[in-house]
């Protein structure tokens, strides 16, 4: 099997999952920019931070590397609620979001490229109206060099 | 005194069992040692003597069955003496072959006690007759400063009873030859330091890592093996003789050779279980590979499952499970059940370092 590469992952990410919910205005891919994208009601922003991406171990005999990718992939909400209690309860409020990207990329092997995934909430940033939801995909690759 | 102010060599002798004739070996890049005299010392106290005290003569003391473990990160030349020490069977005519350019060395277990007398060592095919037992001297050095002399324990005679093999990922290969020697002087003063003249010198070649090695098992590379271990066994027996502080010989068992190897499981792990119940037959070859003058083969042709689970690990988990074997050589008893070739450079005949 052809190796994993940086790509394939962020390809499976933005093309394979989130494309698929049909909620999302905007899926963008920002680089090293972390710089909440504007979106009209629901999007996406995938981005790596520098130094933090990638990490490899030799686990297994042979030419081989375990890496280990974390691609940090933001929820973004630009709506009102009609209040804060709200924001969290309402059927595509915060806590909905958080659950629908958790169950969407928790261990998809898709065919086999990363043996593991998962993606992990880890911040909410609010402002008046918008929301993000920071979190994390994690997974963990098996090549061959 | 630390670590560092010791080492321990081995050298190949010449003349066989009990002679202690010696030549150029090598030092080893060891991580741990436990050569012993193995000297029992038996107190009395149920002899019928006057008086609450014990008496010194009372003591007796046991014979000696000097030897022990040393773990080592082998080389492609360094491991030559020890596996001949182990298997004592070489395939070929000439022993150790030639000190120029790159030999292939090969060695199977021998099929029946070697002699424990004379110097023709095993070869020839895995079915021809044993040889003479080739042994190797194991030299233990400190040097404590503040005693301003050299003092070492020398190991003479020594076979190799066991034969530990472990490669982990991300770890350096490494052989525990555990040594059984015919006699050990205790107190030699030996003035000379690695590298010189007589015992030889550190390997130059590079040790075994881990991503220099591949692993066939039943035929796939594909397996996810995280560590891979065997320990081949002559079964020596420790006898005492009336008449002799130091044994005689040390006979051979039946050879034994089991290991087990860590793999994460594919997704047919299960196939594995089948395997084990219909008890078929699978081969394991490994090489360590450094370049083409310098890789280790280790080829068992005819193993099988010991009995083995293969459980679930937790949801986010990598389940894991070992896989145990045991060798066998094949029915006709024309194939041995472990072959193992090295190749390397710069040894000369009986593996004497060059």
């Amino acid at each position: 099997m052809a190796n994993t590469e940086l790509n394939d992952l962020i390809v499976y990410i933005e093309t394979t999952k989130l494309s698929t919910i049909s909620d999302f205005d905007k899926i963008e891919y920002t680089n090293f920019d972390k710089t909440p994208i504007r979106v009209k009601r629901y999007g996406a922003q995938i981005y790596l931070i520098p130094n933090e991406f990638y990490d490899s171990e030799r686990q297994h005999i042979g030419s081989h590397l375990t890496e280990f990718w974390s691609i940090n992939v933001n929820i973004i909400i630009n709506r009102h609620f009609t209040s804060a209690r709200k924001s969290v309860s309402d059927d595509k409020g915060i806590s909905y979001w958080n659950k629908t990207i958790t169950d969407l990329l928790l261990d998809g092997s898709n065919s086999g490229i990363f043996d593991s995934s998962k993606w992990t909430f880890e911040n909410l940033k609010t402002e008046t109206d918008n929301y993000t939801l920071e979190g994390v995909f994690k997974c963990e690759v098996f090549n061959t060099y | 005194m630390k670590g560092f102010e010791g080492n321990i060599a081995v050298v190949p002798e010449t003349n066989g069992w009990g002679s202690n004739v010696y030549s150029v070996g090598n030092y080893l890049n060891a991580d741990s040692e436990s050569l012993t005299i193995g000297q029992e010392f038996k107190d009395r106290p149920d002899k019928l003597v006057y008086g609450r005290g014990d008496k010194p003569n009372s003591r007796t003391k046991g014979a000696q069955k000097p030897g022990g473990d040393v773990e080592f990160q082998f080389r492609s030349d360094d491991c030559l003496p020890i596996l001949m020490a182990h298997f004592q069977k070489y395939i070929g005519s000439t022993l150790g072959g030639t000190a120029t350019g790159t030999v292939l060395y090969t060695f199977v277990p021998t099929r029946t006690n070697p002699d424990w007398v004379g110097s023709t060592f095993g070869t020839g095919g895995y079915t021809s007759s044993s040889g003479d037992g080739y042994t190797v001297g194991v030299i233990k050095k400190f040097k404590p400063t503040s005693a301003g002399t050299d003092n070492a324990q020398w190991f003479s005679s020594c076979i190799v009873d066991q034969l530990g093999f472990n490669l982990d990922a991300d770890e350096d290969a490494k052989f525990t030859p555990s040594f059984k020697s015919y006699s050990v002087d205790e107190g030699t003063r030996l003035a000379v330091d690695p590298p010189n003249a007589v015992f030889g010198s550190y390997s130059e070649k590079s040790a075994f890592d881990s991503f220099s090695g591949t692993l066939s098992i039943g035929g796939k590379t594909t397996f996810k093996v995280t560590s891979f271990s065997f320990t081949s066994a002559n079964n020596s027996e420790d006898r005492s003789s009336i008449g002799y502080i130091n044994p005689q010989d040390y006979d051979f068992g039946k050879y034994g050779l089991t290991g087990v190897m860590q793999i994460d499981a594919p997704n047919d792990a299960l196939s594995h279980i089948g395997s084990m119940v219909a008890d078929k037959t699978f081969a394991i070859t490994g090489t360590l590979f450094n370049s083409i003058n310098d890789q280790v083969t280790i080829n068992m042709p005819y193993l099988r499952y010991d009995p083995f689970d293969v459980n679930l690990a937790g949801g986010n988990a990598q389940t894991e499970y070992g896989l145990p074997f045991k060798a066998f050589e094949s029915q006709n008893g024309s194939t041995a059940p472990i072959i193992i070739k090295v190749r390397t450079t710069g040894m000369g005949s009986a593996f004497t370092k060059s």
